[in-house]
């Protein structure tokens, strides 16, 4: 018996090491050992039950409705929506630039001639991130204006909301800037997101943190909004599952600036604790002002943050204290591909400001919608089956690669910063997922 | 000596119910409705019996049938929404409230009377379930519960502020022997006791969206879509198998796959109780299931589950063991279903193609 525990314990070590490598190889979809590559060690109740009673996500998410067989209508332009925070709303930086890669996308697509030479039509919407707003708009997208497929939004409960309307409406979904890991467990057929989730991203601070570097005590500090509140939730359970849980967990008010500007409570909570390391998931302004105000209240320890950080804001804000702070990020935006180089050119020449990892996944997420409205044609049932069977797709953010739920897990990197400026790929991880 | 008796008379009880009546009923004789019949579009959301008439929400307008004629109703005539996603009947004053895509509608003596999020209290415009209850409505939304006091033209609204919602997201209630249900996408379900005005959430007890842990251990997921609660069970459908809940005896939970009992899917759009037979509309056909017994009745395609226009299926199974297949000389419009509710001994689906009634015929099959 011990044999065999032994084998099985040496197979699925040569799978994980082959699956989570640091070469530039990304995994293949039916290579994925797990839902979200979760590693044995960080498996729920893996100490305790060998086998729970289901397990989801790891087959095929199917649809199995009526509507392919729908003929092709006249159009005169193809529709194709998008619903992103432009104003107010705290995530407009965000935003902003999913509508410039989108529209990037779109206007080349049409100076290639467009769909059978019927130019692409982007109609847009604003995610205002009022509770419950985004139902509403994705019923507008549906039967008035007639979209072919949706890109959009950001915040997790607002796409949450809107996805659960399009399973209604069945209109396919493609999400470039929600992290949220819970976005596409809910086997909903329509929904596919290009962008690697904080599932991923707490996986690899996880690792690298524990295991490369050695900390013993992580402190987390987070917004209190539904994206600080799931953003982390993957970093505390491997935390415990690693042995050494999360001393501390503190949250901070999104409309920090009305009723806490200083942070005080939370710096004083971090100092009383002490933490090797902090993990802050937090909106890049918020980042920027708590990180300052933790160096100059003398608290030295190292932080490692989420992806919105990594943004220009983050950087004036913070000033000097943001050296050294490390961030997860879901692409390399210094990656040697050449399609890469010329989109952020392109980009910079046509906005005046570079590119960040959302305006990149926006545009690869626009292109994949186009390809599949190519490929399938206007009916949205086909594109969905078109997405639906893109195991894999090569954009300006890399080889993206799909799991059963659709959901992009190419392997996420980190970003240092140094001198005022983020360094991509650094630290290099041993384990990324 | 008394265990021996009762234990008798239970066996005679549940022999004549046997001999009398083998539940879940076969139903044999299906009929479909489709647009060229007089539906308002084949894309059903949703079907309510009012006594002898029919009410049917479609994407493209509410569909009335009475005396075998169709009639539509669209925002032409004064309904909130084409898209008609939820129904409820009032069975005293045989009121109907509309739920859609736009809003609330109110059909009361021949009028309609609307009413959105920027005209009433309603949380939200988009309107995934709507409930009877007494003199109060009930609304599901993805803003949290609307509860429309009628007598005082008043709304109460329930979001996590004041109430236990996880998550707020409604998907689908029921009101039924003074206690009203919500299912809350990410919220699990949620009790209301209209006496008490106490609440109460179930939660997949295992917290983690990618397992279910144990099979009886609570609800099988913590997004749920449908709820329905009839003789004190109180069943749950998501989209990852269902679950029951024996809520006023020995409040006891079970699961329910496909892989270790007849449903046809895990994907579960809706499910409808009547007595201890709960129905479950999914993505591959129709089940229903006897809560004493575990006997089940899938109705599906015979052979690919999309293949709807293909020859149709009854099985019958005890548990996961199909010991009994019928064939349908008429199946089921569609697959994909999305409603259910009865008629008398009749069953009315609604489904993503057209809408179907299943004919109970005592002098065939399910009789034996």
């Amino acid at each position: 018996m011990k044999c065999v525990r032994w084998i099985t314990a040496l197979g699925f070590l040569l799978v994980f090491v082959a699956v989570h490598g640091d070469t530039n190889d990304e995994p293949e979809r039916r290579a994925l050992p797990s839902y979200g590559s979760t590693p044995e060690d960080l498996r729920p109740f893996g100490r305790f039950v060998e086998e729970p009673y289901k397990m989801f996500f790891v087959e095929p998410l199917e649809f199995t409705g009526p509507g392919r067989e729908k003929p092709e209508p006249e159009v005169e332009t193809v529709k194709i929506g998008l619903l992103t925070p432009l104003e107010r709303t705290h995530e407009a930086y965000i935003g902003q630039p999913i509508f410039k890669g989108t529209k990037l996308a779109i206007e080349e697509a049409n100076a290639a001639g467009g769909y059978k030479g019927k130019p692409y039509e982007l109609v847009v919407r604003n995610d205002e991130g009022l509770w419950g707003a985004s139902a509403n708009e994705v019923v507008a997208f549906s039967y008035e204006d007639s979209v072919w497929a949706i890109i959009g939004t950001v915040d997790g409960a607002n796409a949450h909301i809107a996805i659960r309307v399009a399973l209604r409406t069945e209109v396919p979904m493609m999400n470039v800037g929600d992290t949220d890991p819970t976005l596409v467990e809910t086997m909903i057929p329509w929904v596919f997101r290009n962008i690697p989730d904080d599932r991923q991203m707490a996986y690899a601070l996880a690792y690298h943190m524990y295991r490369d570097v050695g900390y013993q005590r992580v402190a987390i500090v987070r917004a209190d909004n539904r994206y600080g509140r799931f953003g982390v939730r993957q970093f505390r359970d491997a935390s415990v599952r690693l042995g050494r849980p999360a001393p501390i967990e503190i949250n901070y008010e999104v409309k920090f600036e009305h009723v806490n500007p200083e942070f005080t409570a939370q710096i004083q909570r971090l100092n009383r604790v002490n933490p090797d390391a902090i993990v802050l998931w937090a909106d890049a302004d918020a980042a920027g002002h708590l990180v300052r105000r933790m160096r100059d209240a003398g608290l030295t320890m190292p932080v490692y943050a989420c992806e919105r950080i990594v943004h220009p804001m983050f950087l004036d804000i913070a000033g000097e204290a943001a050296e050294g702070v490390v961030a997860g990020y879901p692409y390399n935006p210094d990656a040697d591909i050449p399609e890469l180089r010329q989109f952020r050119a392109q980009y910079r020449q046509r906005f005046g400001e570079d590119p960040n990892t959302f305006a990149a996944h926006a545009y690869d997420g626009t292109w994949m919608v186009i390809n599949a409205i190519e490929t399938a044609g206007l009916n949205r049932y086909l594109i969905r089956d078109a997405l639906a069977e893109m195991d894999t797709y090569y954009g300006i953010t890399g080889k993206a690669v799909f799991d059963d739920v659709y959901s992009n897990r190419r392997r996420v990197i980190m970003a240092t910063v140094r001198d005022g400026r983020f360094i991509y790929n650094e630290p290099k991880l041993t384990v990324s997922f | 000596m008394i265990t021996l008796i009762v234990a008798l008379m239970a066996s005679v009880i549940w022999t004549g119910v046997t001999a009398a009546e083998e539940l879940p009923r076969i139903y044999t004789e299906w009929e479909t409705f489709h647009e060229a019949d007089g539906l308002p579009s084949d894309k059903t959301f949703s079907v309510a019996v009012d006594r002898d008439r029919v009410w049917v929400g479609t994407d493209r307008g509410l569909g009335l049938y009475e005396n075998g004629e169709w009639t539509t109703f669209t925002v032409e005539d004064g309904l909130s929404h084409n898209a008609v996603l939820s129904l409820a009947v009032d069975p005293l004053t045989r009121d109907v409230w509309v739920g859609t895509m736009g809003g609330l509608t109110w059909i009361s003596g021949g009028r309609m009377r609307v009413f959105t999020q920027f005209n009433s209290g309603l949380p939200n415009d988009v309107i995934f379930g709507v409930a009877v209850e007494n003199q109060n409505v009930w609304t599901a939304t993805t803003s949290g519960q609307g509860r429309y006091l009628v007598r005082k033209n008043s709304w109460e609204v329930y979001t996590p502020e004041n109430s236990p919602q996880h998550e707020p997201w409604g998907y689908a209630n029921d009101y039924h022997d003074g206690k009203y249900w919500a299912a809350l996408w990410g919220g699990g379900a949620l009790e209301f006791d209209v006496t008490t005005e106490q609440w109460q959430e179930y939660l997949d007890p295992d917290g983690h969206m990618e397992i279910a842990l144990f099979r009886d251990d609570g609800i099988i997921h913590v997004i749920t879509t449908g709820v329905s609660f009839r003789e004190g069970l109180l069943w749950v459908s998501t989209y990852f198998g269902a679950s029951s809940y024996d809520r006023m005896g020995t409040r006891r939970w079970r699961g329910y796959s496909d892989f270790d009992t007849g449903l046809a899917s895990d994907f579960i759009n809706w499910v409808s109780a009547r007595g201890r037979v709960a129905w479950f509309g999914t993505d591959k056909g129709v089940s229903s299931v006897h809560y004493d017994t575990n006997r089940w009745v899938t109705y599906a395609p015979v052979n690919d589950p999309m293949d709807y226009t293909g020859p149709w299926e009854a099985r019958v199974y005890q548990e996961d063991e199909l010991i009994e297949t019928v064939p349908l000389e008429q199946g089921l419009s569609n697959n994909f279903i999305l409603g259910i509710d009865f008629q008398d001994d009749d069953v009315w689906v609604a489904t993503s193609k057209g809408l179907s009634r299943g004919r109970w015929r005592p002098d065939m099959l399910g009789s034996r």
